[in-house]
């Protein structure tokens, strides 16, 4: 049976943006893990590679593993024009952003200095 | 005559049975109750066992974490890999004994440091052979480190019997 991933990464992405997932860092740079269920995304964006250099590495992932942490199944994106690469970077965006608090810190300060008069 | 002298074998031949079937109960209960003590009794040496078995493996496991721990920080991935591999299979054979032995609570928690340490791998293979400064060693030693106080703490639990 086909999966149907597509769908899997805009329930993600909705899920992530409303921050009802819990990202974290994981072991490897520009990487975020969360668990999902029984298993584990990980959402990766590597902004410094070199984009001369196209097919060498890919640029954007998301990796599916199982309960035993084994990688099953891996979307990755090697150019900027990769159909599914806006949306992952979405939701590498998103869990940085959940992870570092960056909303929240941000509004804290704009009321904070709305308070000072 | 003949009819009162088989009215009274007939009432012997159902006492008779009567006794016979009370006797066969008993004893059908006598051997069932040592059935199941032998049961209960050999269930009770394998618990103590694999307690036994998993002291001894908690202990080997938390050396094996800090052997893991000094190979990342000196950046030997290959070996790092290869007891991390080594260690996660000892852990799911842990995990699947103690479900055995009804010790869910302690199998349960073993399962996230088991995905942890298979995520680590991963990410560890994508560091090889030259982007070992895409590694995030803090993350793999933490880790490592609540897989570390979780043996501590089963290890401490299975001498005390109170697993």
């Amino acid at each position: 049976m086909e999966f149907n991933y597509n769908s899997l990464i805009k329930e993600i992405k909705e899920k992530s943006y409303a921050g009802l997932i819990s990202w974290v860092p994981s072991s490897y740079n520009s990487t975020y893990q969360a668990e999902v269920g029984k298993g584990i995304i990980m959402v990766m964006l590597d902004l410094e590679q070199d984009n001369n250099n196209p097919f060498d590495e890919p640029i954007a992932s998301l990796t599916f593993h199982n309960d035993r942490g084994e990688a099953f199944h891996s979307i990755n994106c090697y150019t900027f024009v990769d159909p599914l690469y806006e949306d992952i970077k979405d939701i590498y965006e998103a869990a940085h952003n959940s992870y570092m608090k960056i909303d929240e810190t941000l509004q804290s300060m704009i009321e904070d200095l709305n308070t000072r008069r | 005559m003949d009819t009162t002298l088989e009215y009274w074998f007939s009432i012997a031949g159902s006492i008779a049975s009567i006794i016979g079937i009370v006797l066969t109960y008993r004893q059908v209960k006598a051997v069932k109750k040592v059935a199941d003590a032998t049961k209960e009794s050999a269930e009770l040496t394998q618990k103590s066992l694999i307690r036994s078995l998993s002291t001894v493996q908690t202990a080997k496991f938390c050396e094996s974490i800090i052997i893991i721990q000094d190979a990342v920080k000196d950046d030997e991935i290959r070996l790092a890999i290869h007891l991390c591999h080594e260690l996660k299979t000892a852990l799911i054979e842990l995990q699947q004994s103690l479900s055995t032995y009804s010790e869910n609570e302690e199998s349960g928690k073993l399962s996230g440091h088991i995905q942890a340490l298979g995520v680590n791998i991963t990410n560890m293979h994508k560091a090889l052979p030259d982007k070992k400064d895409k590694l995030r060693k803090s993350k793999i030693i933490e880790d490592l480190e609540n897989l570390h106080n979780q043996m501590s703490e089963m290890q401490a639990k299975f001498k005390l019997n109170t697993v």
